[in-house]
């Protein structure tokens, strides 16, 4: 599904191409939340709070990105695809569309994971051109979308931004949307689709050489340090001071990292693994019906019944609950605990 | 089939309790509960004589469900009459069957929670679709929405 309208040079040109570029948007943002999650639950209780903090806070801000993403597409008058088989990526697998340069995975927290989530979070630098196709960065790519979004608006008369009412309604708002970092940005003009690109962009990355994330010259939030940065402290398990720079990398305190606090998760598991073991494979199926039911929810949410979104939050601490439940079973046979295998199960 | 005792308190836990094997290990409290069963309570108002009554007890009640495991390996309703006949009786092994069911429904060992997490994982929550008061928030609103 991914990519079928985007050009091969990686631009946008046409309306079918920015709807299909904003579609993989939604897919990219959503493809990195399962496997922040799998970190995160990894993680047993009480243990590496720290580490819990920041994984947690990025993955809500992951799905704030997801939902702005729907709310640029429903503007434009597109259809936010969620809840299909092909929705959901393969694990191991490569962000979608991008130049495939490293692999993602369903895997408990560790050294590696961090290594990836720091590849998945890396600041676009300016050498780099806007890709939608073949990116390096997330960056990247989100600059394409917006001059791609610019460029179709200013070359279609009247704009690209939708006026019908019953369109209009699809836009997830505050109203619909709690409880999480940044701010949720309703989008029904080229203005609020820059704001909202920009937020997605400021949140993951940081600007202009800073380490720190836009919330704070944008929403007068507290400084909060870009995802990058904030995965970065992990990694080189020291934190950040306010007057270090990304070329300086962290000098503050050191902290601790335990990395041995955590459930040995099978890593990529999948409902295949686990065929020998009806008991377990009951549980693992059970985790993914939940999951589907979730992409079921966020589907209607965002395809003209954002009350919805408010029950899905139950699903989420369902799925949470049933995950961590996952990790305590060991997979017979093997030095590995079960994991969530997000895999689309009707 | 299970040959040693933490093997076989899983085996006997999970026929009492009525959750499968996978169900009680994904609460995480297999191993703590094991210890609290097969463990001499560190309890300094414990007399020697009866810190060793209550090993030979837990010892008499491991070699017991041994047995009856072995011998209704493949008949399932004769297992369930020698659980209810063997092991569920109060006079039976100081009611320690009971006790056991007690424990995982509950958390509880005695009068006493085992510790935080256990509370948090009594099988009870789950069976009434509750949660328990203070942890696993269930979501704002959810007791307005249908289980899943």
């Amino acid at each position: 599904m991914a990519g079928k309208h985007t050009r091969d040079d990686g631009t946008i040109r046409t309306l079918a191409e920015l709807k299909s570029a904003l579609q993989n948007a939604i897919e990219l943002e959503h493809s990195t939340i399962p496997t922040y999650l799998c970190a995160l639950y990894s993680i047993q209780d009480g243990t590496n709070q720290k580490a819990v903090e920041t994984i947690r806070s990025i993955v809500v801000e992951e799905m704030l990105h997801m939902i702005l993403a729907c709310n640029i597409l429903n503007a434009i008058g597109g259809e936010p695809a969620i809840n299909k088989p092909g929705f959901v990526p393969t694990y191991p697998g490569h962000l979608p569309d991008s130049d495939n340069s490293f692999v993602i995975n369903l895997a408990k927290f560790s050294r590696e994971s961090v290594d990836v989530f720091l590849k998945i979070e890396k600041p676009a630098t300016t050498s780099e051109p806007p890709k939608a196709k073949g990116y390096q960065t997330i960056g990247q790519f989100y600059q394409a979308v917006r001059i791609g979004l610019e460029y179709v608006n200013d070359n279609t008369p009247g704009g690209i931004f939708t006026k019908d009412k019953k369109q209009r309604a699809k836009q997830i708002t505050a109203e619909h949307y709690y409880g999480s970092g940044g701010q949720i940005i309703p989008v029904y003009t080229i203005d609020d689709a820059r704001e909202a690109i920009a937020e997605i962009v400021g949140q993951g990355e940081g600007i202009d050489d800073t380490i720190e994330d836009s919330d704070q010259q944008m929403f007068g939030q507290g400084i909060e340090y870009a995802h990058y940065f904030r995965f970065n402290e992990l990694h080189e398990e020291r934190l950040y001071k306010d007057t270090d720079t990304p070329k300086s990398g962290p000098t503050g305190d050191r902290i601790v990292v335990e990395w041995d606090a955590v459930y040995n998760m099978k890593p990529n598991p999948k409902m295949d693994d686990f065929k020998a073991y009806p008991e377990l494979l009951e549980k693992v199926r059970d985790f993914n019906r939940t999951y589907t039911l979730l992409l079921d929810n966020i589907h209607n949410a965002c395809n003209g019944q954002p009350d919805l979104l408010m029950k899905g939050v139950a699903m989420m601490y369902q799925l949470k609950y049933k995950a961590i439940a996952l990790m305590n079973i060991p997979v017979p046979g093997t030095r590995y605990m079960a994991g969530p295998s997000f895999e689309f199960e009707k | 089939m299970a040959n040693n005792r933490a093997d076989l308190f899983l085996e006997i836990s999970a026929l009492l309790t009525g959750f499968n094997k996978a169900e009680l290990q994904g609460t995480g409290m297999v191993a703590t509960y094991y210890n609290t069963v097969a463990n001499i309570p560190q309890d300094p108002n414990y007399s020697d004589q009866e810190l060793a009554a209550n090993e030979a007890n837990v010892g008499f009640f491991f070699e017991e469900v041994n047995s009856i495991l072995k011998e209704n390996k493949k008949d399932e309703s004769k297992l369930q009459q020698a659980i209810a006949g063997r092991l569920m009786p109060l006079s039976a092994y100081n009611g320690l069957a009971q006790s056991i069911i007690t424990l995982w429904y509950t958390g509880s060992w005695g009068a006493n929670v085992v510790n935080a997490q256990a509370y948090i994982q009594g099988l009870m929550w789950d069976t009434a679709e509750a949660h328990p008061p203070g942890a696993k928030q269930p979501g704002f609103g959810s007791w307005s929405f249908p289980p899943l």
